[in-house]
């Protein structure tokens, strides 16, 4: 139930939950996934502008180990515990996109590789040996290595499996498989063309070349289910049998696929993995280059649990007694975490979520909010600096538009405000219609009674806090807030989604002529459908996004017609054809102008109140050796549990 | 004298207009009673419709507290005036209650809770959100919280909560919410309880059983469903508002009233003056509200006093996982709150958790010492017997 | 009374059906949230929402007419076929035969214990009432169940756990699977929860106990007893524990219902003891509404089974009551 990093999708903050993302490659590939556009200029990536940042004082960062010890003389032993607070659904390599499975089986299978940097080639090479973009970019070649195999008797890994997954499983309207739209490019879904040049090599090839094709390459983030095990249900048309197969469950055909095997899985409990016997990647750690040494002998745990905690403070109390070996931590608790002996901290402010504060501007909310200058008021009122320095201690950053100032597309031509009051009070008189207006110190509206608006969300630590901040300074500008709290799904399902006709509207909600109803959450123009509960402001939901394909993502949240735009807000812009026009440009440069704009003139419109990016904290304790530096160094940098070990071999205490 | 008597004491002086009874027949208590219940529903019609702001001194009345004050017009007219009129009563009851010493104390500390509870909140400002001055510690001491050596104050003397509230303020108010949670909840199940017992027994003892049988069939279902799990369930669907609470408590916990009351009134509607009540042409109406219902006020009350701590210490675990209003300030929301940070600032969720644990024992306490105050069977240590 | 008794079991099959009817329309009436996942999932990756609606519908079987679903619904159910869960991917008849030993494991003895110390200490109570071991037995009761009891379990383990560290914060389910349900190892690593829900079902036990000794004590019977010279002890456990005792089975049944629920619940989620109190809690969060239903329906059946033999042992057990007339 937590914030997934799956394809960008709205999710709420995970920042008092522990994600426990061990292999994270499927991160960066999972948030390119439906966004569509991916870039990435060299060199914007990593440390740069975080001005927004609270200095990182001494404890939180650390130095590089002064010897990197060699595969041998590692010690080898223990298990490695890891708390998270969200359930899964088992190792459905099928299902990857429902649950929380995907960092799991990840854990269990490698996928063919995971990024480290922006440039096309910068890979690591897991499944894939070889991964070759063409110039002009509309073909990518794709080697595997040639010692995968699969365990329970289903025999090699290669281009073959593959190819069948891809036509019997992936693309297939049967399987309902939520990567599917992955197989196709461009506004037309025109299929990607898949063809075997030889028994390890696979070709996709795509009708026009698109600079940001290598980022959302469907094959790299997927895991192919042997064709034995799949066949009877593929004849059958049997999506559910196929993802209730106990085999496909636990993932027991991984063989040499991947670091880890399953030993147990004791659901709401722990999921138990022990070091896998044979892993194909010790053989090349040190043949190639791109793979480090140390994997030659990885992993170094003997065994490696997710343990399951309903309360996220007994996991802290569970590693501050040294039973567990890694939890996350809520930013509020780091200087405690950073004074406690025996713990080693590890600051990640690198994530791709961002918290703002929904508007709602849809005929059952206040329809003032439409006026640019409202809303200009509003960012006023709502200071993102005052919340990132009070609410979240200066440990997250400020966001001036739907990318985090970190990310690749960061410009410094982002319209900000002061906070100031004074003007807040100026815009919203002069932003509302004429019937608005002060008497006294309260804002009135055409009634003659104070303007009262509603802000619903899910109570949190940190929602709490930031529904009060909301509360206060509205009413400092003479407009009353009421507070409603409720549950996940009930805010889904009654507030995001809009699924009732606008009073006064009669007829059938929809776009155009033909009444086009995109999606569930935009089922109509902002006057024709509602959700079914009248809202103005919106907490706790976010977006996640990846920082390198923002284009399709500001337009799937913002854009007219588009899938999530449940807001309710009509750009005057055409934001789909700026998306398109980003996707088809020349080079990721040339988009880039394209995507900047776009950023620019999200940050002056506000459609709503951008907030923060936070940071992931995590604490580890002190016998786990090389954990990468503290704060990370960049987008890419991943915890690698395969590369850790404990100082003297033995876990718990 | 005898002659006397025989010459004044004639059939036809008896003036059955004035010995008849009515159904719906009120004494001055009961009209008393109808009056208030009227002048509140006034105001509150009158603070909803015109009123904005607060209404007496800084209290502005909320829902919940209009159905307490409700609830506070009923027990004065049910339990305190009826027993402020019968002075030997009280007196017999005060002599067994005193017996158990600590339930004195535990009803002096009841009393004060109380009286904080009603009064508190109109004289002291609500709990507000701030910025500055979070998590300090109580006064006179000095702990280390987020990496900030803080020290208590007597600006805040038990110390504030992570938003900055005073913890005192919270306590405060949390008196009230709980005293809220524990009558209303326990009022209003007192109310269906009783009364769909005390109808049960009478119809059986007029012959008309299948009443009886429905109902009883009823509670029967009802009972089976795990209520806790039920709560759950619809304050997750529903949205946790004290009120929803409130209700829901009080819905899912009649049935045990029902099936006391039933018990009681079936011994008693046996009983001759019942068969003399309904000779003289009452319906069933006026004999449940007049006589059964009356009769069994001791199990009543000694079931409702128990219930009470159950509610509050079940709305203390609702806040826990989750399921609390965020508008109001009960202790349990802050325990809740307040134990994320248990090993750092844990006067948070302990202060409040000290006065939940002293209410909640008292009431026990004082609900034992009154079944055995009150109730006729259980005449310990003087009855027969051992 | 056989007659009485036949119309009984008849009684809780049909309360079995009403209570099976009920939950049915629960399951009808909540917004379902498999299928907002599932649509929500496939419209993030670009999907038509609308068809993805219509996917799951037709997979769920959702789009056939009301009264087939509800008698697939009851066929189900009373073959024990009780559905598939969405949130633990996995049958339900599965998931509960994995969770409830894991709640047994501590329910039981807790349950055992509590009764057997708190009819102790109930009866204790009732014989020397108002001396100083009654005021101490009566607080060691009232105050386990006046603590809020997460907060205590917190404590514990922040002091015990954390602080000295005596035990484990937190409950690893591999060792009664590797070690023994039975084990040293499961037994330590139980006794704090076990102790939290002691503490919070003893109280009960107790003041049942007491009322009930002492309207015994009050009766007749013992009053010719004493007056024929049997002694105080006899009287107690004779007498007055034998009929104090018949109202047993339902204060156990009940009481054992209640521990299941508001105690396992909370219990379970601070220690993180994979039961069946978590499982439910975690079904009504993420509303796995087959889960739901079945977790209801067990509390149900066991609250009604708990109601047919409380009825039929006290009209077994206590010879003033009849129901020659029912």
């Amino acid at each position: 139930m937590a914030n997934r990093d799956t394809h960008a999708r709205p999710s709420r903050p995970n920042t008092d939950q522990s994600t426990s993302e061990a292999h994270s490659r499927r991160r960066v590939l999972k948030a390119l996934g439906a966004t569509g556009v991916a870039a990435g200029v060299a060199g914007c990536l990593g440390g740069g502008s975080d001005d927004s940042a609270a200095t990182a004082t001494s404890e939180e960062t650390s130095s590089p180990d002064t010897e990197t010890l060699q595969p041998e003389n590692i010690p080898r032993g223990g298990t490695f515990k890891v708390a998270t607070t969200s359930t899964t659904n088992g190792l459905n390599a099928f299902r990857i996109g429902d649950g929380e499975t995907s960092a799991r089986v990840e854990a269990v299978m490698d996928a063919g590789f995971s990024r480290t940097g922006e440039a096309y080639e910068d890979i690591l090479p897991l499944w894939f040996e070889d991964f070759s973009v063409s110039e002009p970019v509309d073909q990518i070649e794709i080697t595997l290595r040639d010692n995968l195999e699969y365990g329970n008797g289903y025999g090699e890994l290669t281009a073959d499996d593959y190819l069948w997954n891809v036509n019997n499983l992936w693309r297939p309207d049967w399987t309902a498989f939520t990567y599917s739209h992955l197989f196709n490019v461009g506004a037309d879904n025109t299929p990607i063309t898949f063809e075997k040049v030889d028994k390890y090599t696979i070709r996709e090839t795509i009708p026009e070349p698109r600079p940001f094709f290598p980022y959302n390459e469907p094959l790299g983030g997927m895991f192919p289910i042997p064709k034995a095990l799949a066949k009877p249900y593929v004849e059958a048309e049997d999506a559910d049998g196929l993802e209730q197969d106990e085999e496909v469950m636990r993932a027991a055909f991984n063989g040499n696929l991947g670091l880890w095997d399953l030993k147990r899985w004791s659901q709401q409990s722990v999921m138990a993995f022990e070091r896998a016997e044979d892993y194909y990647l010790r053989k090349w750690a040190k043949r190639d280059d791109r793979v480090p040494e140390v994997m030659a002998n990885a992993p170094y745990f003997d065994e490696y649990h997710v343990q399951y905690f309903n309360k996220a403070s007994t996991a802290r109390e569970a590693l501050k007694g040294g039973e567990i070996d890694r939890v996350s931590i809520p930013s509020t608790d780091v200087p405690e975490f950073r004074d406690q002996g025996g713990i080693e901290l590890y600051k990640n402010p690198y994530r791709s979520w961002s918290g703002y504060l929904g508007i709602n501007h849809r005929a059952n909310g206040w329809t003032q909010l439409r006026n640019k200058k409202v809303r200009h008021a509003m960012a006023h009122i709502y200071h993102n600096e005052f919340i990132v320095e009070n609410i979240l201690n200066g440990r997250a950053g400020v966001q001036n538009t739907l990318h985090p100032t970190w990310g690749p597309y960061a410009t410094e031509n982002l319209t900000t405000f002061s906070g100031s009051l004074d003007e807040a009070r100026r815009l919203l008189k002069e932003g509302t219609s004429n019937d608005y207006g002060y008497s006294g110190d309260t804002f009135v509206g055409p009634d003659g009674n104070q303007v009262e608006l509603t802000i619903v969300y899910q109570s949190g630590q940190t929602d709490d806090l930031r529904a009060a901040y909301l509360k206060k300074r509205l009413g400092k500008v003479g407009i009353k807030l009421n507070q409603e709290t409720t549950s996940w799904p009930n805010l889904m399902s009654n507030y995001f989604k809009t699924t009732e006709t606008a009073p006064g509207f009669s007829g059938e909600p929809g776009y155009g002529d033909e009444n086009r109803q995109p999606s569930d959450y935009n089922r109509g123009p902002q006057d024709e459908a509602v959700s079914a509960q009248p809202w103005d402001f919106m907490l706790t939901l976010g977006f996640d996004y990846g920082p390198n394909t923002p284009a399709q993502t500001i337009t799937n949240l913002f854009g007219t017609e588009q899938s999530f735009n449940s807001y309710g807000y009509a750009p005057d812009r055409d934001l789909a054809g700026m998306r398109d026009a980003a996707q088809t440009a020349a080079s990721r440069d040339a988009a880039k102008a394209k995507i900047t704009e776009m950023l620019e003139y999200l940050s002056e419109e506000r459609p709503v109140i951008f907030e923060y990016n936070p940071y992931n904290f995590y604490a580890y304790n002190d016998s786990v050796e090389n954990i990468p530096d503290s704060p990370a160094n960049d987008y890419y940098v991943e915890e690698r549990y395969s590369e850790m070990y404990f100082s003297d071999g033995a876990s718990g205490r | 004298m005898a002659a006397e008597d025989a010459d004044t004491a004639t059939f036809e002086d008896i003036d059955w207009d004035a010995q008849g009874i009515s159904t719906l027949g009120v004494s001055r208590a009961g009209l008393a009673e109808l009056l208030s219940y009227l002048g509140l529903i006034a105001a509150f019609v009158y603070d909803y419709t015109w009123n904005t702001g607060p209404l007496v001194f800084r209290w502005d009345v909320l829902s919940v507290e209009w159905l307490f004050i409700g609830t506070l017009i009923a027990i004065v007219f049910h339990a305190v005036i009826p027993l402020s009129q019968k002075p030997r009563l009280r007196a017999f009851y005060w002599q067994r209650f005193k017996k158990n010493q600590v339930a004195v104390v535990a009803l002096g500390w009841l009393a004060v809770m109380f009286v904080v509870g009603v009064l508190g909140p109109l004289l002291i400002d609500p709990p507000t959100t701030q910025f500055t001055n979070q998590s300090v510690p109580p006064v006179g001491m000095s702990t280390t919280v987020g990496g900030v050596v803080k020290t208590g104050t007597w600006q805040y003397p038990l110390g504030t909560s992570a938003k900055g509230q005073g913890i005192l303020t919270l306590v405060v108010y949390g008196m009230r919410v709980s005293m809220e949670v524990g009558l209303i909840a326990t009022i209003f199940s007192v109310i269906i309880g009783s009364a769909v017992g005390a109808v049960a027994a009478f119809a059986t003892s007029v012959g008309r059983g299948r009443i009886d049988e429905l109902l009883m069939r009823y509670v029967d279902v009802q009972s089976v469903f795990p209520d806790f799990m039920l709560l759950l369930l619809l304050t997750y669907l529903f949205g946790s508002e004290l009120w929803m609470i409130i209700l829901l408590f009080g819905f899912f916990s009649w049935e045990g009233i029902a099936r006391t009351v039933r018990g009681e009134a079936l011994q008693r509607a046996s009983e001759e003056y019942i068969t003399a009540a309904e000779a003289s042409g009452a319906n069933m109406l006026y004999i449940v509200r007049q006589h059964l219902i009356p009769n069994s006020a001791n199990s009543i009350i000694i079931s409702a006093t128990v219930g009470i701590p159950g509610f509050i210490l079940g709305e203390a675990s609702l806040a826990f996982l989750g399921f609390s209003d965020p508008t109001t300030y009960s202790w349990g929301r802050t325990i809740a709150t307040g134990q994320v940070n248990l090993a750092s600032a844990w006067w948070i969720a302990t202060i409040p958790g000290v006065f939940l644990f002293l209410t909640v024992l008292s009431f026990y306490y004082v609900g034992e010492s009154l079944r055995d105050a009150m109730d006729p069977r259980q005449e310990v240590d003087g009855g027969g017997g051992l | 009374m056989k007659w009485y008794i036949v119309k009984r079991v008849l009684w809780t099959f049909v309360v079995m059906w009403i209570a099976l009817t009920l939950t049915f329309g629960l399951l009808v009436a909540s917004p379902d949230t498999g299928q907002t996942k599932s649509v929500m999932s496939c419209s993030a990756s670009g999907g038509d929402a609308q068809q993805c609606r219509e996917q799951y519908r037709e997979r769920q079987n959702l789009d056939k007419p009301i009264t087939e679903r509800y008698v697939n619904y009851v066929t189900n159910m009373a073959t024990l076929n009780w559905g598939w869960s969405e949130s633990r991917s996995q049958s339900v008849m599965a998931a509960i035969s994995e969770a409830w030993p894991y709640t047994a494991q501590y329910a039981i003895p807790v349950l055992v214990v509590s009764t057997i110390l708190g009819y102790g200490l109930g009866l204790y109570s009732a014989y020397k009432p108002y001396t100083k071991a009654d005021y101490l037995g009566s607080f060691v009761g009232f105050f386990g169940i006046s603590i809020p009891n997460f907060w205590f379990a917190l404590v514990l383990i922040i002091l015990l756990g954390t602080h000295f560290e005596f035990i484990s914060t937190y409950y690893q389910s591999g060792i009664p699977i590797n070690q023994g349900w039975a084990s040293m190892a499961n037994i330590t690593q139980l006794l704090i929860p076990s102790f939290v829900l002691l503490t919070a079902s003893l109280a009960w036990q107790m003041r049942y106990s007491r009322a009930q000794a002492i309207e015994q004590m009050n009766q007749e019977f013992v009053k010719v007893a004493k007056a024929k010279g049997a002694s105080q002890w006899r009287l107690m456990i004779h007498h007055v524990f034998r009929m104090a005792a018949v109202p047993l089975t339902t204060s156990f049944v009940s009481s054992l219902l209640a521990i299941f629920w508001s105690g396992s619940v909370i219990i379970e989620q601070i220690f993180s003891i994979p039961g069946l109190g978590l499982m439910t809690f975690t079904a009504i969060t993420e509303q796995d509404t087959t889960l739901v239903l079945a977790t209801t329906m067990i509390t149900v059946f066991l609250a009604i089974i708990g109601n047919l033999i409380e009825d039929v042992s006290y009209t077994i057990l206590d010879p003033r009551i009849d129901y020659g007339d029912r």
